[in-house]
């Protein structure tokens, strides 16, 4: 099995030296040994184009790849005062200062530090995640210095020493290191915190004076004004909350039972009210009160301390009567009478962990009208009111306050002291005027988390050269098309909405001399294109779909991926990712076979045509009887899947209507569904049916699907109270069958729109359906329930989704097409994650183009 | 490329041993390495053949008698050969012989036959010296005898026909590993301080409070040899021994440790050189790892 | 995103080493004078000590025991993982059985290795352990065996892997006889794909080639002394 290949080995103590890391740590109450060893090493280069001794060959280093690691450049940014420079940035200015590293306006030739990297990591994982990408982005030229692994500036942790004296003796020691190494160059280090050194070959520059230092950057310094110590509305010392307990206090607590920790949730309806949820208990704990919340923000994990049982609460139940507590602390009405069962309450003690993250919000006016005084200038607290209502206002200092009022903001909280009312943060970022379409958007992307920025040029890079140019190879021998079935003969057409670009899926059907039908279902082959682990898959997984708003589209992928490579579009040759079905007359599966493909559509129609064109009995082209064969067996399809119990809950398809593409909406309007949509439907649900399981008999373990749980009678039953009390209507929820045939009872005949709003309603009562890898349940609990099918699995839109980018690497690899990739299984656990987020988005999703 | 090779600091330096890397291209073969490639040569132990020639499966030195190519262990397990002196202990007793442990991969044997029997040379073995063989010899009993012969597969007898051979009591065994044991035309050794030492080629090493040599004036005609032959030479009693002398073993026993320690060769000028260093250490100090040390190197730039 | 960063883009594994660097290997064979044969092993951080007494009165065998200090382990423990003990152990007997001829062995010979301190590499570093400690007891070999593990980092294989990075990726040991790279035995505890196995294993093989390369400069240093200290006497 070995080729006998030789590797040119090498023991790391050659060209290192080791050192050992024994410590002895205590986890979750354990003690644990922690055996680390790291090697030190002569042989790390700068990568700077003005030293001649480093060898930069990373070539070495790397096998198989040519990664594009940026080298600090031979002129690097000069100032009056510097001069030419590499910059050297502290912990201190990159938690401060983000925004400054990511501007196009300065930090240009800037050495990271590996130290300075770790440590930002272990501070913030956003700020981390920014920090990479604009070191990967490659164009400002940061390059990484492994400064721990590097012997001449390697400087060991002193015992007791803080993390970040020890930080800045690392970044010092370094800083004089390339400053000997590199000596045509400064070497300057910028820092927002305390930093002295008495090596005169580096200089040492607080951020507030380096970034003066370039024009154009006025606004950046506001970002870092929360360094000075804030001036407090409270001059005399009012504590307006309780200290938190120490950290070992929480972990002792959480341990033995006396606290309770868990993730806390802000009311939708109040924000001085949320639960934590306690699985030890297995109930809900209420936590009520600004004092009670004890400054914990929304979706913090904190650690809760229960309330003596006498100040136990009932859940507000009444929500049309709370008024707005925004500003009142006594919300303790419609609490008193209490004939149902009352529910612990707690006060948090202390904060396991912040979950802080960037806010939007607006300027509240009424905290400071001064501000609006047009010759106001000068730095000055505002607070800010963020548009998630869970969350408290933000106290920032400004000095633009007044060009600030009426504009969405970003800002990002920092402390939150006992003694002020208000968390302190720092403005970040204007995103424009309020109501403002650019702004609101961007505040609805923010606010989402949603990845809306550009991609960045290393995901660019990952595009095929030929760009638009790309074509199908013309010649058969060519390695593209190895394993690839020509199916350019066929008529496939395509049926999507109105003026759609990234065009998924095709279809054909025809005749078998036996009398069956041969169906087949034509996937863009999206894989071919994206790569594990390239830049460009990482950015999809990231993004995990495209999200479509009114107005504009974010892309999972980059354009020319999306709109033309991939898509499917009419009279072009593409490659394809086909299911393909023998089918008898009644549409049964004789036999079912994938392949990868070469397919060239012959048409691209909106629903209405395809309509229109299957109507039309005149016509009586192959294209056409092929729709026809199609539309009839879809209806066979789908008659069984209802037989079978599936739902019909489909929200109705709602479009927004535009006056011209530029304008405000001017309405909306509810899609009208044709039966072509059913069709194309039908057969994408037997695709993904047929995908599921061959992915799960290929891999038992880690194939992709997507089951939707039924739903616990429970949560049927307000709805089912309220039908029969207003309607005198009888919903069944025995099982999905008697779901569905029961709501096709609910019929108003005054009201023909109640039909539709009891579906809405139903759906709100369902469980909502997950992506997991077939080894966590048992087959039994694969079923998806919305779709009464046993086994489920997202393959039909591999363009806007990154499940099916998944399920389409699995298939390929269980055919033979490509080796199945060692780490699958655990990318998948981590998107699958991702994916979980991204769920949350579907509520700010004005309209999908389709379901 | 230098690799490295972690050594024992023990200051070998100071007893000029060769400690450069010349050990790399010296008479010393590891397993795996080719001894040599001519067909002429037959192997012999710790040798084995394959397509390339003859093979080293030991690490050791290389030994070429007339045509036979054989691998010396430096380190291994006690190999006996026909007239060494060795010292066992009795494992097990069983029908007309004994089981004895001699530090071999495999037990000595002892037969009824080979011993001097109480009552004399001449005398028939009966049923009855069956029946008490095991108070002649026990399990635990410790003798030394002579390698009468090696059989296949490395079976061992022994036998103790000569009255320097039998029981061994007044003293104290001393395990080292047996390449270590210098051989020597006389195995027994009058040190100082009276302490007997006898040495066993096979690496156990009994040192004992020294016996009055029967004078010549009182030797026994040989025909007197029957009785001579008492009971008394199978006998379990310890006779008195003066502290002094205790002592004396103790400090002993502890030098040859420190020789062994050292892997340093064990001859009776080892022992007195080492005994002679380890004179101005304290008896209680002398298990000392550093000072086994010093004493080892001692013993050999005297000796 | 895990824990540490097993493969930077600078081409840094987590502890500073490239992807083809040994950890730190040591070795020392003779440590218990009064044994049969010793030796002690580092590989990094991982250490190993080997006792083998015998051949001794009884039927030709090898017996392996690994006895896992509670103090090794990342969590402070009593026994665990009994049965992969057994399987290494089990493993180790077959390996050696076929290195050492263990049919014309003059009696049974017990291989004791304990386990000092784990940071990966643990199959390697008691494998090695155990070839220089039959090798100190005199024991007849064929040639060393020599282990030494390598795993696979998206396309990259790495060899050697620390405790942070066998947790993370697919890996296997190799242990090979000698310089001819024949492989006597090799361990996959997960799955490596079938198309990047070859490179892995090329990786390992390399790597042995090294290890064998210590053990033998350390099987030679200790022999040569030991023969200069008896010429020092004439022996």
């Amino acid at each position: 099995m070995p080729s006998k290949r030789k590797f040119e080995v090498s023991m790391a103590s050659e060209s290192a030296t080791a050192l050992d890391h024994v410590s002895l740590r205590s986890v979750k109450g354990k003690c644990v040994k922690i055996v680390r060893e790291q090697y030190l090493r002569t042989d790390i280069p700068c990568r700077s184009l003005l030293c001649t001794r480093c060898n930069t060959d990373l070539s070495v280093a790397l096998p198989g790849s040519s990664p594009m690691l940026a080298t600090l450049s031979s002129a690097p940014p000069s100032t009056d005062s510097l001069g030419p420079h590499y910059a050297v940035p502290d912990l201190s200015a990159l938690t401060q200062a983000m925004d400054c590293f990511e501007s196009s306006k300065l930090f240009y030739d800037v050495i990271i530090l590996q130290s300075v990297l770790e440590q930002l990591r272990s501070v913030s994982t956003p700020l981390y995640r920014r920090l990479k990408s604009v070191i990967a982005a490659n164009n400002k030229r940061f390059v990484v210095f492994h400064n721990l692994f590097h012997k001449p500036s390697f400087v060991a942790k002193q015992p007791a020493e803080t993390f970040d004296h020890y930080g800045s003796r690392c970044v010092l020691s370094a800083a004089s290191w390339y400053a000997k190494h590199i000596p045509d160059v400064n070497i300057v280090v910028v820092s927002a915190g305390l930093i002295e050194t008495n090596d005169s070959s580096v200089t040492v520059l607080p951020l507030s004076e380096y970034i003066p230092q370039f024009s154009g950057t006025a606004s950046l310094l506001d970002s870092m004004l929360r360094s000075e110590p804030a001036i407090k509305k409270n001059p005399n010392n009012t504590v307006y909350f309780s200290e938190h307990f120490p950290t070992s206090k929480i972990l002792g607590g959480v341990k033995s039972g006396q606290l309770i920790q868990g993730k806390l949730h802000i009311s939708h309806y109040n924000s001085n009210e949320g639960h934590i949820y306690s699985s030890d208990r297995d109930d809900t704990i209420l936590i009520i009160g600004k004092d009670n919340l004890n400054r914990a923000f929304n979706d913090d994990i904190v650690a809760v301390e229960l309330l003596p049982q006498s100040e136990w609460k009932t859940e507000l139940v009444t929500l049309d009567t709370v008024k707005d507590v925004d500003e009142d602390d006594s919300n303790d009405f419609l609490r008193t009478d209490s004939n149902i069962s009352k529910k612990p309450t707690g006060k948090v003690v202390g904060i396991v962990r912040r979950n802080w993250r960037q806010y939007v919000g607006h300027i509240d006016i009424r905290s400071t009208p001064d501000i609006l005084n047009p010759t106001f200038h000068g730095i000055t607290n505002v607070l800010v009111t963020p548009m998630d209502r869970k969350i408290p206002k933000i106290r920032i200092r400004t000095r633009q306050a007044g060009s600030l009022v009426g504009h969405r903001i970003l800002v990002m909280p920092d402390t939150w002291d006992t003694d002020s009312r208000y968390p302190d943060g720092h403005f970040i970022r204007d995103l424009g005027p309020m109501e403002d379409q650019d702004a609101e958007t961007e505040a609805i992307l923010l606010e989402n988390d949603v990845q809306y920025q550009p991609f960045s040029q290393a995901v660019l890079d990952c595009l095929p050269k030929e760009g638009h140019e790309w074509r199908v190879p013309e010649s058969k021998s060519d390695p593209l098309w190895n394993k690839r079935e020509d199916l350019r003969n066929l008529q496939i057409c395509s049926i999507d909405p109105p003026g759609c670009q990234d065009i998924d899926d095709a279809l054909h059907a025809r005749m078998l001399p036996n009398g069956n039908y041969e169906c087949g279902v034509h996937i863009a082959d999206v894989t071919h294109f994206v790569k594990p682990r390239t830049p460009m898959d990482n950015e999809a997984a990231a993004r995990g779909t495209t999200v479509y708003l009114v107005d504009k589209r974010i892309d999972m992928l980059p354009m020319l991926l999306g709109t033309d490579l991939c898509s499917l579009k009419p009279r072009v040759e593409r490659f394809a990712f086909s299911v393909i079905w023998e089918l008898t007359p009644d549409a049964e599966i004789v036999s079912t076979r994938f392949t990868k493909s070469v397919i060239k559509s012959v048409n691209a129609f909106s629903y209405d045509e395809a309509q229109k064109r299957i109507d039309e009995t005149s016509n009586s082209d192959e294209l056409t009887k092929s729709m026809r064969m199609l539309l009839k067996l879809s209806k066979q399809l789908k008659q069984r899947r209802i037989d079978a119990g599936a739902l019909n809950l489909a929200s109705p398809e709602v479009s927004v209507r535009l006056e011209n593409e530029q304008n405000d909406p001017t309405g909306v309007e509810v899609k009208e569904l044709k039966e072509t949509n059913s069709l194309v439907e039908e057969f994408m649900l037997l695709a993904n049916i047929s995908v599921a399981k061959r992915i799960y008999e290929a891999f038992p373990q880690t194939a992709m699907l997507r089951r939707h749980q039924p739903p616990p009678e429970s949560r049927f039953e307000e709805f089912s109270k309220e039908l029969k009390k207003l309607k005198g209507l009888k919903l069944s929820t025995k099982s999905s069958k008697a779901i569905a045939d029961s709501l096709d009872k609910c019929i108003d005949p005054k009201d023909p729109y109640f039909n539709t709003l009891a579906r809405i309603m139903a759906t709100r009562c369902m469980m909502s359906a997950q992506y997991f890898a077939s080894g966590q349940f048992d087959y039994a609990e694969f079923r998806h329930y919305g779709l009464a099918s046993e086994i489920y699995t997202h393959f039909t839109s591999p363009i806007r989704r990154y499940a099916d980018i998944i399920a389409h690497r699995e298939l390929a690899a269980a055919i033979g097409y490509e080796p199945a990739d060692s780490r699958m299984h655990k990318l998948q656990e981590e998107h699958l994650l991702s994916f979980m987020l991204v769920r949350a988005l579907r509520v700010t999703q004005l309209s999908r183009k389709r379901g | 490329m230098s690799l490295l090779v972690t050594r024992k600091s023990n200051n070998l330096n100071s007893l000029e041993i060769n400690d450069s890397d010349d050990y790399k291209n010296n008479a010393v073969v590891t397993p795996g390495e080719v001894v040599t490639e001519e067909v002429t040569w037959m192997k012999g132990h710790g040798t084995f053949t394959d397509s390339r020639g003859i093979k080293a499966s030991l690490a050791g030195t290389v030994t070429r008698v007339n045509k036979l190519i054989s691998v010396r262990p430096l380190k291994g397990r006690y190999q006996p050969e026909v007239g060494d002196h060795v010292i066992g202990r009795v494992l097990e007793v069983g029908l007309k012989r004994w089981k004895i442990e001699i530090g071999a991969a495999q037990a000595g044997t002892l037969m009824l036959g080979s011993i001097n029997l109480p009552g004399g040379i001449l005398r028939r073995k009966s049923e009855s010296d069956e029946i008490q063989m095991r108070e002649l010899l026990k399990e635990g009993d410790l003798f030394n005898a002579e390698v009468q012969g090696v059989f296949g597969h490395g079976t061992v007898h022994l036998h103790t026909r000569s009255l320097k051979y039998g029981k061994l009591r007044n003293g104290f065994l001393v395990v080292v590993p047996s390449q270590l044991i210098v051989r020597s035309r006389s195995y027994s050794h009058i040190l100082q301080s009276g302490v007997n030492m006898l040495v066993g080629i096979n690496g156990m090493i009994w040192l004992s409070k020294q016996t009055e040599e029967p004078s010549a004036v009182d030797t026994p005609a040989i025909t007197r040899l029957e009785e001579e032959t008492q009971w008394s030479i199978y006998s379990d009693e310890n006779e008195f021994i003066p502290p002094i002398t205790r002592s004396s073993i103790a400090r002993y026993a502890c030098c040859i440790k420190a020789l062994a320690a050292f892997e340093a060769p064990i001859s009776d000028s080892t022992v007195n050189a080492a005994y002679e260093a380890s004179l101005q250490y304290q008896s209680e100090t002398l298990m000392n790892p550093e000072i086994q040390n010093n004493i080892a190197i001692m013993a050999l730039k005297s000796s | 995103m895990s824990r540490i960063e097993i493969f930077n883009s600078e081409g840094f594994r987590h502890d500073g080493r490239r992807f083809d660097e040994l950890r730190n290997f040591t070795c020392t064979i003779g440590d218990h004078p009064n044994l049969d044969g010793s030796s002690s092993v580092k590989l990094g951080a991982t250490k190993v000590s080997c006792m083998v007494v015998g051949p001794y009165n009884g039927p030709p065998r090898l017996n392996f025991s690994i006895d896992v200090t509670p103090f090794s382990t990342f969590e402070r423990q009593a026994r665990k993982n009994e049965k992969r003990l057994q399987e290494l152990q089990s493993l180790l007997v077959t390996s050696f059985t076929s290195a050492c001829a263990t049919a014309e062995l003059p009696g049974t010979i017990d291989v004791r290795i304990q386990v000092l301190a784990q940071d990966g590499g643990l199959v390697s570093a008691c494998t090695n352990a155990a070839t220089l400690a039959l090798i100190d007891a005199g024991i007849p070999m064929k040639d060393y065996i020599c282990a030494c593990s390598a795993g696979i980092y998206d396309t990259t294989p790495f060899l050697d892997l620390s405790n942070a990075e066998e947790t993370d990726l697919s890996f296997l040991t190799i242990g090979a006889l000698g310089n001819d790279s024949d492989v006597l035995m090799l361990l996959l505890e997960n799955k490596i794909p079938a198309d990047h196995l070859p490179v892995v294993m090329d990786m390992a093989l390399s790597g042995t080639q090294l290890v064998r390369q210590v053990m033998d400069d350390t099987v030679r240093y200790y022999t040569q002394q030991r023969l200069a200290k008896r010429k020092l006497t004439g022996l």
